[in-house]
């Protein structure tokens, strides 16, 4: 997705099920396991969207875990 | 499974001009028959050579005892053969043809033709009766080949040879061997209708039926010289200057490095296109106005695109050269050769392809009459010996035709046939039309480039994709057209490496079982120091409670800045144990760049010395000093609750180069490096008695296995000193003194490491070298395993980026093999993908892109970046799983292995480094006087160096190198400074507007000093005289620098060790970054300590000033 023919393209920003983020050109087929969401646009306009939900890159089976650790038993 | 024996320089035995043009209307360009005739021309003046023979004789000249122009011919004899017959048919062609009694002699500066009145036959027979029958055919071959590897000598015998070879009364092979310079592919057709029609005659007793000959070759060639000179050509050879203007040699990827001489050792590989998809496609381009040969030329220009990954496609084609009647019926070298050059770029559909490939080969057709050895010498002023001028990949399509094959007087001659040939070109593809619809096909190759198996596959391609365009001409042709379903089952296989290692693992308990089943073993060595397992264990933990008790735990980075020593294995193991990931810094970084990388980022604690905390730039973390642990050992117990620490967290986290001048952060996580590790030892099993040298700075990955590796099996790792790793001959009296056995070396540096290297030097437990870092040139592999001191070691080049947690391919590198760098380690998968994400097919060049437990999490603090280059993995079969992007260019081979070829971005690896150019330029605007900046790494293999190309801000006031020097050195690690430096008024761009980094000028190495100073007193004297023979430099001044003059971090470690030889005291390597000019280490020689006798190591071409 780093190719400049991506310029002026619109993509998608897909989030899988360990909630981590990633763009995708609208015409290319959506990989299984991923999902779209809502924003749809430019490169630059999707990996902005990105920079300011994607605040926790932990993955989320990772987050889980973590939270269950930390509940007093 | 056969192939005429025609040799390579043969064209179709049929009139090729109709496959050309077959079925085209006769509109405009050249008509089909030129009206001038041919005429006799007097024997007694000198007679000239055509222009094609010219470039044979030449070509010869150059190359005495040559046999790449030695052509075989050969028939198969069945029936009762009347030998004398035979002998007085080849006699009377002889007799008849004055080019078959022709000799070449230089008088004065030219080269002329002298015919011989009358020649002798060199005809001998062969009897191989005796041998048994499946020994004749292997017999036969031999004798084939000896013949086509015996030259002629052209000035003084005849350019035939005839050998009959007989296995029974009824069965013969003629075999003849003809020079190129009297013979071409035509001559074969004219040869057989002839010996057909006199050995009848002679056989039946009747006279000679041939009709005269109108004209000989002679008078072709004073034709030609005469018709293809002056204005009449001049109008061809501007079409051909326009049409070729800017087309480069076509690159297609070879499975072994191209010989700096062309080698015309080859071999053919044949195949068959079947009916069902040849007859549709060729109808289609009948209704189309495209001949077979333009639609199959396509396809095969689309095909070659494909693999060499470019869109300007050059393909020869020899056409017959016999339009005037006169000349049908001769033998003789006509042959020319038509060099058809197309377009493909845009992604055209196969139907616009063929619509380009038509105007290509119509236009070639028109202007066909200027002989091919023009064109080279019009167009190609230096000639590359390497590979064919002009065209390296020749097409040509055959009617089905029984040309070459005669009979009479009871005798049957078919071609005899051979899988051996000789090349001119890297490959060349025949396919010849069958009656049945089908296609043969025959691909021609040199052998010093290709393997049989990649020849394989380019014929699977073609035909893969001739069946994919004719199902939809209107697609337009990628990787994905030539993938057959067997290839895809090949490139899904190679992916299955699954291997299941016990889940939930974190290194650092890794560590602490092996200290508890080895305690007393020694776990770290440095110098005369080291720590045994339980050791390293106990400090590690004690130091570690200091961390948690500091607030460290899962998800928190801590940055380390340590030398390499003891401390450093305690350190970073104890962030692990406190469930902290690792950050390295540097000491030696600029501490502009240091203080970056702790604000990005955002580190709560510091690890350090006294010392070197000291060093560090203004920062908000707290610093624990690992040299105080001792004092402060009321450490905290209360703080030692052990955090559960998951496979998921980051262990380490490394700062790479930012192709936007800001470095970026790969968060590695323990599940990555666990595997990586487990791998490691399943490949290569080290044991207690294993010794393995951690060297690489600790800012770089590698130095995560050689530090971890070791520490997770029982062995020993020994911690090279500071600056250790660029010194030679410190690394080889460490390996000899600590009993190394396997350690890693980047390829430059192991190109050092060799050079430097005494045969003698006693390296004897080493067993094992790994590479990776850079690529690995095949002549390196060679010259270690070629080297007395390595001989006996095993090579192994391993690949990956800091984003898959070190390596993800591997390879063993044994003698004589091309370097690849392998394939996948466990549970990774690699894909060579087009832009779309498609899986390239074998051998066609695509971006590498990673998958698997060893992905990183992605840059810390940088989800956009992250999101960029960690991409959704299209493969149904890892649903929701990610891809890494690497930037890295490389192919698939037939054998699963994958080559390594480059980047396809501006990242550049340099000296094992990985740099972006984008941060150099980033760094290099910012300098005040500076407008504009780009860079590059320039200079042959072996030699590179990083240059920079300035725009000065003002005109007049161009910056001091020694200035931008500094300026870089306060904001970048060494290996980021460039060595050479020229200023331009402006930048070259592509047409769109971008850097085109390709024209920036060569930068010679040649700053100095404004005021030359001869150099004074012996110190001096020495250092200028060292400096010299390394750089490569006539003169050195006292004042000169180090960096201006060319110098880098390999180069200095070579004069570093050259004056040691001749000062006898221990210079480090450091010592020319310290002082870079002659003047400034001369006086610092004397500080040096001197060398004990026992640890020098004699050095070839070194000599000692002192006893």
């Amino acid at each position: 997705m780093a190719d400049d023919d991506t310029d002026g393209r619109t993509c998608l920003v897909l989030r899988n099920d360990e909630e981590q983020y990633s763009i995708w050109l609208a015409d290319r087929e959506i990989p299984p396991g991923w999902h779209q969401e809502s924003t749809e646009g430019t490169r630059q306009a999707c990996l902005n969207h990105i920079d300011s939900i994607w605040t926790d890159m932990r993955p989320l089976s990772l987050r889980r875990r973590m939270e269950r650790e930390s509940r007093p038993a | 499974m056969s192939t005429p024996l025609t040799g390579p320089a043969s064209a179709s035995p049929t009139d090729q001009r109709q496959s050309l043009l077959e079925s085209l209307p006769r509109a405009g360009g050249r008509s089909a028959q030129t009206s001038d005739t041919i005429p006799r021309v007097p024997r007694d003046r000198p007679l000239p050579l055509s222009s094609a023979q010219q470039r044979i004789w030449l070509a010869e000249s150059l190359r005495p005892g040559t046999t790449e122009y030695v052509t075989p011919v050969g028939w198969e004899l069945r029936g009762p053969l009347d030998v004398a017959a035979l002998r007085a048919a080849l006699a009377q062609v002889v007799a008849r043809h004055e080019v078959l009694r022709t000799r070449y002699v230089a008088v004065g500066d030219e080269v002329r033709q002298l015919v011989l009145p009358s020649d002798e036959l060199d005809f001998e027979t062969v009897d191989l009766g005796e041998l048994p029958a499946d020994a004749r055919a292997t017999r036969l071959d031999e004798l084939v080949k000896h013949l086509a590897r015996t030259p002629f000598d052209l000035g003084s015998r005849g350019p035939l040879r005839v050998r009959l070879v007989r296995f029974t009364a009824e069965h013969h092979a003629l075999v003849l061997m003809v020079h190129h310079i009297a013979f071409d592919g035509r001559s074969i057709g004219v040869m057989a209708s002839e010996l057909g029609a006199l050995y009848s005659a002679f056989a039946e007793e009747r006279a000679d039926p041939l009709p005269d000959l109108p004209i000989q070759y002679a008078d072709f060639a004073a034709w030609q010289r005469e018709t293809h000179s002056g204005p009449a050509l001049s109008g061809h050879l501007r079409y051909w200057r326009e049409t070729l203007a800017g087309s480069t040699a076509l690159e297609l990827a070879t499975d072994r490095p191209r010989p700096a001489a062309f080698d015309p050792a080859g071999a053919s590989l044949p195949f068959t296109v079947p009916a069902e998809i040849a007859e549709p496609l060729i109808a289609w381009g009948r209704s189309r106005g495209a001949t077979p040969f333009m639609v199959l030329l396509a396809a095969f220009q689309l095909l070659l695109s494909q693999h060499a990954g470019r869109t300007d496609i050059t393909v020869g084609t020899q056409v017959t050269g016999r339009d005037q009647a006169e000349v049908r019926d001769l033998l003789g070298l006509f042959a020319n050769i038509l060099v058809l050059r197309t377009d493909l770029s845009g992604e055209p559909t196969f139907e616009e392809a063929v619509d380009r490939v038509r105007e290509t080969t119509l236009g070639a057709y028109a202007h066909q009459d200027v002989p091919f050895e023009r064109l080279v010498d019009e167009l190609t002023p230096a000639r590359d010996l390497s590979r064919h001028p002009l065209c390296q990949t020749m097409f040509s399509l055959h009617d089905p035709d029984s040309a070459a094959e005669f009979s009479g007087a009871g005798v049957r001659a078919t071609a005899l046939t051979t899988p051996w040939h000789s090349a001119k070109f890297d490959l060349v593809l025949r396919l010849t039309q069958q009656s049945d619809g089908s296609l043969s096909g025959v691909i021609e190759y040199a052998t010093a480039l290709f393997e049989r198996e990649s020849m394989a596959v380019l014929a699977e391609h073609f035909t893969t994709l001739l069946g994919a365009v004719g199902r939809d001409t209107k697609a337009v042709v990628t990787g994905t057209s030539l993938l057959s379903q067997r290839e895809r089952g090949l490139l899904e296989g190679w992916n299955e490496t699954s291997v299941v290692y016990p889940q939930g693992e974190v290194l650092h308990a890794l560590v602490a079982r092996q200290a508890a089943r080895t305690p007393a073993t020694v776990a770290v060595r440095f110098e005369e120091q080291h720590l045994q397992y339980h050791e390293l264990d106990d400090r590690a933990e004690q130091l570690a409670r200091r961390l948690r008790a500091a607030g460290v735990g899962p998800e928190t980075v801590v940055a380390v800045c340590l030398h390499r020593g003891l401390e450093l294995p305690v350190a970073l193991l104890a962030v692990l144990k406190a469930g902290g990931a690792y950050l390295p810094l540097d000491p030696d970084y600029p501490a502009q760049r240091l203080g970056y990388m702790l604000d990005d980022s955002a580190v709560p604690v510091v690890l350090s010395t006294a010392e070197l905390a000291a060093t560090l730039p203004p920062h908000r973390a707290q610093v624990l000093l690992v040299d105080e642990e001792t004092a402060t050992a009321e450490a905290p117990a209360q703080a030692g609750a052990t955090p559960r620490v998951d496979p998921l967290h980051p262990a380490y986290v490394i700062y790479t180069s930012g192709s936007t001048g800001r470095p970026k952060a790969v968060v590695t996580t323990h599940e990555g490096i666990v595997n990586r590790l487990r791998w490691m030892q399943d490949t290569y099993g080290l044991t207690g008695t294993d010794h393995v040298l951690h060297k690489t700075p600790f800012s770089f990955d590698v130095s995560v296995w050689e530090l971890f590796w070791p520490l997770t099996t029982g062995a020993t790792l020994v911690v090279a000193r500071p600056d250790g790793h660029r010194d030679p001959e410190y690394l080889a009296r460490t390996i000899s003194r600590h009993e190394i056995t396997a350690l890693h070396f980047v390829p430059s540096v192991l190109r050092e490491f060799l050079t430097a290297l005494p045969p003698g030097t006693p390296l004897e437990p080493l067993r094992l070298v790994l590479c990776s870092g850079e690529a690995l040139p095949d002549d390196l592999a060679t010259a270690f395993h070629r080297h007395p001191a390595t001989g006996r070691v095993q090579l192994h080049n391993l690949y990956g980026p800091t984003e898959a947690s070190i390596d993800v391919t591997a390879t063993a590198c044994p003698p004589g093999e091309p370097v690849t760098i392998g394939t996948p380690i466990a549970n990774t998968r690699v894909h060579v993908l087009d832009r779309d994400f498609a899986p390239q097919p074998l051998n066609v060049p695509g971006q590498l892109a990673l998958a698997g437990v060893q992905l990183a999490r992605g840059y810390l603090g940088r989800p956009a970046l992250t999101a960029e280059r960690f991409v959704p993995d299209p493969d149904p079969r890892h649903p929701g799983r990610r891809l890494y992007l690497t930037g890295d260019l490389a192919r698939r081979n037939p054998d699963g292995t994958i080559t390594y070829l480059g980047r396809s971005d501006h990242q550049v690896q340099l000296h094992g480094h990985r740099i972006e150019l984008g941060e150099l330029e980033t760094a290099l605007r910012g300098h005040p006087l500076v407008a504009d900046a780009a860079a590059s790494v320039q200079g042959d293999p072996g030699q590179e160096r990083l240059t920079a190309h300035l725009v000065p801000a003002d005109p007049d006031a161009a910056p001091d190198p020694a200035d931008l020097r500094a300026w870089m050195r306060r904001l970048l690690p060494d290996h980021m400074v460039p060595s050479a430096w020229a200023t331009l008024a402006r930048l070259p761009l592509t047409p769109n507007g971008k850097l085109d980094r390709r024209l920036l000028p060569l930068i010679e190495p040649e700053g100095r000093a404004l005021e030359f100073v001869e150099p004074r007193g012996e110190g001096e004297r020495t250092v200028a005289s060292a400096w010299r023979e390394v750089l490569g430099v006539e003169r050195v001044g006292a004042h000169d620098n180090f960096f201006d003059l060319g110098g880098h971090s390999l180069l200095a470690s070579r004069i570093a060790l050259r004056l040691r030889g001749t000062t006898g005291r221990e210079v480090p390597v450091r010592a020319l970054f310290d002082h870079s000019t002659v003047a400034e280490l001369a006086a610092a020689l004397p500080g040096y300590p001197e060398l004990s006798a026992a640890v020098t190591l004699p050095l070839p071409g070194t000599r000692r000033l002192r006893r």
